[in-house]
């Protein structure tokens, strides 16, 4: 990063650095563009833009300047879940920045995810708790839209807020699993495990095998 | 001005419509549609900032407010409407202001069209208009459908600022406005006359001087009184949060939403 480095066509930024000597300790994880902890910057030659992006899902181009980005440095607000109302008021006491978005799509532009970060923070502006967490629902809190916002909006942290408060206080409980975690604990299935533990290999096997699976039973 | 007696409008509520005055919404919801006007909400609409910048060059402003004027355009495109509603005069006031500024300078226009490369040009032809107009060039509508004599109220209108000024948009004359005052005697509610119906009630400085806005509300209030009020009328948020730290439950004088008053009026409490 900031040196010169001669590698093949057609490599991820990440195996790019990797084939150029560097190990990575940090800004690196699944490889595979779900973890979002690779985000990277760069500049294109004849572009003034600068990028951003994931290094294991961009590849190199000839005389692209690039920087890794092992973290994106913003304070974490500390919260019970439990004891917040699902509202704008809540979100605007540990994230008041919001209402600076000035709507200039950055973010949106910024996300290797390819969600509508702006219309999210709108919808959050809106008062519209539900639309905006199905809407950064596949936030990999990579960081990149907060590093381009001029707001200076801590997306991932927001967003990991409007998914908790939607998933504990809006969306409607499943009963099916609380109705399945009694009767494991009141001991309903016992029986039947201890029978399959103390089954072999083989009859395992057997069993596994000739399972029925749903929508596929003879 | 024959677009207002038209009877389908998109509608751009506001942010603060959405969290601070859901009693507005609703009852101008239900008022329109007992009007037989339509109103369809924009799928997806941006904060207007809610205040215009003044600065020549602050063209970032102009963002949000102008994305929902394309937003409103696409739909306008697709459908039959003749023009976007607020209820909030300060979304009014702003987007009427975009409007202005981007006819009057196309190379502000032209700034914004190459920044917000993912979106369509803006065409400048999206009327920007307020709930009071259509309600007033909807009078034989509302006479229609008004069933009650609302014959215990007295009314003082209370303007405030954004719907007059600057004068470019404003929805009346911004010295004497009466749009609302002839509204409400064509449906034979009592008005009061008093000096202080476009006075500003101190607006934001509730954020950082109180004082100051409770200095303003008590004497456009304690005028309001004098002269026999016993309702306060308004059409914006900000002033009914400004004048309710004043006018409390149980006074002598009770501040209302316009939509709220004509409500009563149609039978619909």
């Amino acid at each position: 990063m900031g040196k010169a480095y001669e590698v093949p066509e057609g490599l991820t930024i990440m195996k790019a650095l990797e084939y150029a000597g560097f190990r990575f300790i940090r800004g690196s994880g699944c490889r595979g563009g779900f973890c979002g902890a690779c985000g990277v910057i760069y500049r294109s030659p004849g572009e003034y833009k600068l990028r951003v992006g994931l290094a294991c899902q961009t590849t190199v181009k000839d005389g692209m300047h690039l920087a890794i980005l092992p973290y994106s440095p913003m304070v974490k607000p500390i919260y019970r879940i439990d004891k917040l109302k699902p509202d704008l008021g809540t979100i605007l006491k540990y994230f008041p920045e919001i209402v600076r978005c000035v709507s200039c799509n950055s973010c949106t532009k910024a996300c290797p995810q390819d969600l509508e970060v702006m219309e999210a923070i709108q919808a959050i502006r809106q008062n519209d708790i539900a639309r905006a967490a199905n809407l950064i629902f596949d936030c990999i809190m990579c960081g990149l839209c907060s590093t381009r916002c001029p707001a200076d909006i801590r997306h991932p942290y927001l967003f990991q807020l409007v998914r908790r408060l939607y998933g504990k206080h809006l969306l409607s409980r499943a009963r099916h699993v609380e109705l399945r975690v009694k009767e494991i604990v009141e001991g309903r299935w016992e029986a039947e495990f201890s029978k399959l533990m103390k089954m072999s290999v083989e009859e395992l096997r057997k069993l596994y095998t000739e399972r029925k699976i749903e929508g596929g039973e003879k | 001005m024959n677009y207002l007696s038209s009877l389908k409008y998109l509608y751009y509520p506001g942010c603060t419509i959405k969290r601070d005055a859901l009693e507005y919404e609703e009852k101008s919801l239900l008022l329109l549609r007992k009007m037989g006007i339509e109103l369809k909400e924009l799928e997806s609409w941006y904060c207007c900032g809610a205040l215009p910048s003044l600065a020549i060059d602050d063209i970032m402003s102009y963002v949000g407010g102008t994305r929902t004027l394309i937003e409103a355009q696409k739909l306008i495109r697709r459908g039959d409407f003749n023009g976007l509603l607020t209820l909030c005069p300060m979304c009014y006031n702003v987007l009427k202001r975009i409007n202005l500024v981007l006819e009057n300078d196309p190379d502000k226009l032209e700034i914004l069209t190459e920044y917000m490369e993912e979106e369509e040009r803006y065409g400048l032809g999206v009327n920007v208009v307020h709930i009071v107009e259509v309600l007033a060039g909807n009078i034989d509508r509302l006479k229609e459908i008004a069933t009650e004599k609302l014959t215990e109220f007295k009314v003082a209108v209370y303007y405030g600022c954004t719907l007059l000024r600057p004068k470019e948009i404003a929805i009346d004359d911004p010295e004497n406005p009466e749009i609302i005052e002839n509204l409400l005697t064509s449906l034979e509610v009592a008005i009061v006359d008093y000096p202080f119906k476009t006075e500003c009630c101190g607006s934001y400085h509730i954020l950082t001087n109180r004082n100051i806005v409770v200095d303003r509300v008590k004497r456009i209030v304690s005028s309001a009184l004098r002269r026999g009020a016993n309702i306060i009328t308004v059409v914006c948020p900000l002033c009914m949060y400004n004048l309710k730290q004043v006018v409390k439950e149980g006074n002598k004088l009770r501040a209302m939403y316009l939509s709220e008053l004509l409500v009563h009026l149609v039978g619909d409490r």
